[in-house]
């Protein structure tokens, strides 16, 4: 029982924290679009990305990324799989 | 009914109740208030720095403990004395590299209007290198505990790991 009020409240918490921050942000969308700076600030914000997904350098450090992790995977199961080989005994 | 015994679910309830703080600090950090990405920015750094204190000193005591057993009998007594001390800074590096790990998370979470490929690829290693620790930590059986020990300290998924921190810093400055 005392963890389900626990939960209740943190529940009532957390929903009055997504609550306010929401209202606050709809408020400033609307003054952007009413200057029209939305579309010009978008924009200012893409040209920003440092190295986007999907650019020729980008691919090459997200897939080299996700190859490393692989043959480390791959490596370290191999290095089990060659012990219990070593330590199995012969028949 | 004690919070204690029903610890595992009564914690997953609380991560997911947690979790709906996440998409209002969005809408403040994709918002053009500077001081809100100066904060989400800092939490960053909070993590940078929970990583640098996290692993260092762990990495140089395993380091200096190995070279000591090595080298023989003389330096046998500071191996010793590292032992002694092996746990609480085991403890240490596992709180701090959690800490590190979700506020990097929560950081690239609030900005993600801002996703490039660095970020994603540190996102990803860092997120297997706490899959590797978690095994590491929490199973029993010997093979996965074997191969989370071997996976969580390949050197270069750490090498890996700081040189995308690195150019996830110089990139972000521009």
């Amino acid at each position: 029982m005392k963890s389900i009020s626990i939960v209740f409240v943190l529940f009532v918490m957390l929903s009055m924290v997504y609550i306010i921050p929401t209202v606050y942000a709809e408020e400033d969308d609307d003054d952007d679009d009413r200057e029209g700076f939305g579309e010009m600030k978008r924009e200012r914000e893409h040209q920003d990305e440092g190295i986007p997904i999907g650019t020729d350098l980008g691919n090459v450090i997200l897939y080299g990324t996700i190859a490393a992790i692989g043959v480390s995977v791959a490596y370290t199961a191999f290095k089990i799989t060659s012990s219990k080989r070593k330590s199995s005994p012969q028949s | 009914m004690t919070i204690k015994k029903t610890n595992p679910k009564f914690i997953v309830f609380s991560i997911l109740l947690v979790l709906l703080v996440i998409p209002p600090t969005l809408a403040y950090a994709d918002d053009d208030d500077d001081d809100a990405e100066d904060i989400v920015e800092s939490l960053g750094w909070v993590a940078v720095g929970a990583g640098i204190a996290a692993n260092v000193p762990f990495i140089a005591m395993n380091k200096i403990r190995r070279y000591a057993l090595k080298t023989g009998s003389s330096t046998m007594q500071v191996a010793k004395q590292i032992r002694t001390v092996y746990k609480p800074i085991l403890n240490f590096h596992i709180m701090l590299n959690s800490i590190g790990y979700f506020v990097g998370m929560s950081h690239g979470l609030m900005l993600s209007r801002h996703l490039d490929s660095v970020s994603l690829s540190l996102a990803i290693v860092m997120s297997v290198m706490m899959v590797s620790g978690l095994l590491l930590k929490y199973t029993s059986s010997r093979n996965s505990k074997l191969f989370g020990k071997l996976l969580h300290g390949q050197f270069g998924l750490v090498i890996l790991l700081a040189s995308l921190v690195i150019l996830h810093i110089v990139v972000g400055d521009d």
